[in-house]
């Protein structure tokens, strides 16, 4: 007799994360790949400042809005931080998930408890809905809004949802439950490579790369 | 803070039976299942005193920690009575010191808990000798006494 | 020791008549079995009163691919309880292991003890049933198969006793040489109790026993075990939970951690997505479990628990041997990514040489 549930759990530890792990770094490294190799086109003109230290320097800045804009569009940029920095909360400080670091690359570090825990997914997932909500009435921003928008937002929420669901048991079996919070995450990393959400590794560059082409003509970025 | 259980093992050496430290340490948890519980007991006390209703509490069927054990000792007590049944292994039967509140024991022949017990009642039944074995009863002593007149 | 006694007489008065066993201690004991196996203190009447009208069953036990580890754990109850005079005095009419007779006699006692009792039997099955060749495992010349299926066709209910034989266990594993399979598998028209673990705690064998004997087959989960002991998981049940929930976890087996109790979940435990009595119920009459011994629990009442990816790896960390994967992913990933941007770039100087021009579609491409 074999338990439905378990085959699912082990298919989504097993062969699932091994195709998205494939997808997911495979794909990432390649788009990296692709941009540096493709580079920028030469600028002949003789520089006025410094690029580099201008382009490090908006790496960091961007992470600010300018004043001014929070006004102009506060659901965005507030549900936006919140909604980053709880996902990173429940990411990085649930002790299962340190647990996968430390068996892939031997680190570790200090967990949060269970209240930090569930409140920054709680706050995570209000923030996405948040989100949503104000994508699909603003005219200007629904006229904007591809597939890759809505696709990538519901699958950064599922995560978060079927963890929640999962972790404490609120219904479904439990084992069926921690399969589909795992089947969820690997949807996300095998979609990873083809939407926006590569904006987790290139945002560097393009802050980068910003940042440098003002601090070129010597001005601030 | 009872620091009674303090041996000289200063720190939880020694894993698998460390008594003192590790026994402190859970004494203090609890799941917060005591206090329900006493309050249920409150309820069946009064019912026993307005209509005579008789209650058993099972303590198997609810998690319990050492932390409520030590909560549900503290606020029942010891009374009156200590009975030590031997029925294949030790029974004991304690009144609180909430009398009609009672403390029902069981252990195996080991020496190893089987189950427990609250009783709320004016007389816990197993104390109460038995039909049937008093009519086995009865019979033993006929045979004995029989043996007694044989030997004058 | 089958013998012409299968009597219509209820066993229980009978043998506490003969061993001088009172009806208090009687009393007491229904008090226990009635809280083991997770019914209200108001059942116990009921209780008492089935065990005093049950008539004593003939059991057949059949070991097919096992360890005897199920028979191990039945047999170690070191007090005698009444739970003991049950189990000793069910005509126990078939077992390898504790029978005194062997070689034909053996078999001739279980051909009789089935035809005299058919339809009426318990028949108890521990290890698992090997399909590939009916040759890997035979008693008497007899395959397990063929074995099992004379055997079922005359009893009222079937026990798979152990994970073997719940859900194949051990043979069954990766990569199964035998094919072995649960008994479920084989048998589709018996009413079958599984009680799995490896091996079960002593108790529950003998309570879901006593419990078939006096009320008949207990309420089964959909994986078929008695939800009487199967129904919570050992996560619920913990007595480390709390440190589960505050974050506090062992990182080796000989840390601060480790020696202070804290969750084990680190290290491997199963206990989540593992349902079973251990946490409540306990070994040795109540003595300990392994999680409290201070090793995570392996999961062993769960359908496949020698392939879940290893005792030693926590629920969230990918099973499979993904490093190599991964560094191969990034190899791959880098090599194609130079191929493209390459031949990017050689498509971009042939548009410009052809002076090709770009308007904002393109960009959406």
């Amino acid at each position: 007799m074999n338990n439905p549930a378990f085959d699912l759990l082990m298919w989504a530890r097993g062969p699932g994360f091994d195709i998205a792990l494939v997808i997911f770094l495979g794909g990432i490294i390649l788009r990296v790949v692709e941009i540096i190799i493709l580079g920028r086109k030469k600028d002949m003109a003789p520089a006025k400042g410094s690029p580099v230290a201008q382009g490090i320097k908006t790496i960091f800045s961007r992470s600010f809005p300018r004043p001014g804009l929070v006004k102009f569009a506060p659901i965005t940029y507030v549900g936006g931080y919140i909604f980053h920095m709880g996902f990173f909360v429940a990411f990085l400080f649930f002790a299962p998930h340190i647990a996968i670091f430390e068996d892939a690359f031997g680190i570790s570090w200090p967990n949060a408890g269970r209240v930090i825990i569930e409140s920054a997914t709680a706050l995570a997932v209000l923030a996405l809905i948040a989100l949503i909500y104000s994508r699909m009435t603003d005219p200007v921003r629904k006229a904007l809004t591809t597939f890759d928008d809505y696709l990538v937002l519901i699958l950064s929420g599922l995560p978060l949802i079927t963890g929640y669901v999962a972790v404490n048991k609120l219904f479904g079996d439990p084992q069926m439950m921690l399969a589909v919070h795992i089947l969820t995450v690997e949807a996300l990393m095998v979609a990873f490579p083809f939407t926006k959400l590569m904006h987790a590794v290139t945002f560097v560059m393009a802050r980068y790369y910003n940042g440098s082409i003002q601090g070129r003509k010597g001005a601030e970025s | 803070m009872d620091c009674n259980t303090q041996n000289d093992k200063t720190s939880p050496s020694s894993g698998a039976s460390s008594d003192g430290a590790m026994d402190e340490v859970m004494s203090f948890v609890a799941t917060g299942n005591a206090s329900p519980l006493l309050h249920e007991i409150k309820h069946a006390l009064t019912q026993l005193i307005n209509d005579g209703t008789e209650n058993i509490i099972d303590l198997g069927a609810i998690p319990f920690a050492p932390g409520d054990d030590r909560i549900l000792e503290d606020i029942l007590g010891t009374g009156e009575v200590h009975a030590i049944l031997s029925l294949q292994g030790e029974s004991h039967v304690r009144e609180s010191s909430i009398p009609g509140v009672w403390r029902v024991d069981h252990l195996d022949e080991a020496g190893q808990q089987q189950s427990r017990f609250i009783e709320v009642t004016f007389m816990p039944d197993i104390l109460k000798t038995q039909r049937e074995d008093a009519e086995r009863g009865l019979e033993t002593l006929a045979e004995r006494l029989g043996t007694l007149d044989d030997n004058r | 020791m089958a013998n012409d006694n299968m009597t219509n007489k209820p066993m229980l008065p009978e043998l506490m008549k003969t061993h001088g066993v009172s009806r208090r201690t009687f009393m007491k004991y229904c008090a226990s079995l009635t809280s083991l196996m997770a019914l209200s203190p108001a059942m116990v009447p009921r209780v008492a009163h089935a065990l005093e009208t049950a008539k004593r069953p003939s059991v057949i036990w059949l070991s097919f691919q096992e360890c005897t580890g199920c028979t191990e754990s039945i047999t170690r109850s070191h007090a005698p309880t009444i739970e003991d005079l049950i189990f000793n005095a069910v005509s126990l009419d078939y077992h390898h292991t504790l029978q005194a007779a062997s070689g034909h006699a053996a078999e001739a006692a279980r051909e009789q003890a089935m035809k005299e009792n058919y339809g009426n039997y318990v028949l108890i099955v521990d290890g698992s049933i090997p399909l590939d060749n009916p040759g890997y495992s035979c008693i008497a010349g007899i395959s397990n198969l063929d074995m099992l299926k004379e055997t079922a066709a005359g009893a009222a209910a079937i026990v798979s006793v152990g994970t073997c034989a719940a859900y194949g266990g051990i043979p069954h594993a990766n990569p199964n040489p035998t094919g072995a399979v649960a008994v479920s598998e084989i048998i589709k028209d018996k009413p079958i109790i599984n009680v799995p673990g490896c091996p079960p705690i002593p108790v529950v064998m003998t309570g879901v026993l006593a419990h078939f004997l006096t009320f008949g087959i207990p309420e089964l989960d959909e994986l078929g075990r008695p939800k009487a002991f199967y129904g919570e998981s050992i996560h619920d049940r913990c007595y480390r939970r709390p440190f589960y929930d505050k974050g506090m976890f062992a990182e080796g087996f000989d840390d601060e951690g480790a020696r202070g109790g804290w969750c084990l979940y680190k290290l491997g435990c199963k206990g989540p997505t593992t349902k079973s009595a251990c946490a409540t119920v306990k070994w040795n009459n109540g003595v300990s479990f392994p999680i409290e011994a201070g090793h995570p629990c392996l999961g062993c009442t769960e359908p496949d628990f020698w392939d879940n990816g290893g005792f030693y790896k926590p629920l969230s960390v990918p099973a499979g041997d993904y490093r190599k994967l991964g560094l191969a992913a990034v190899a791959g990933g880098a090599a194609v990514g130079v191929a493209s941007a390459l031949l990017s770039k050689a498509g971009k100087a042939k548009a410009a040489k052809a002076h090709e021009t770009v308007d904002a579609h393109d960009l959406e491409k």
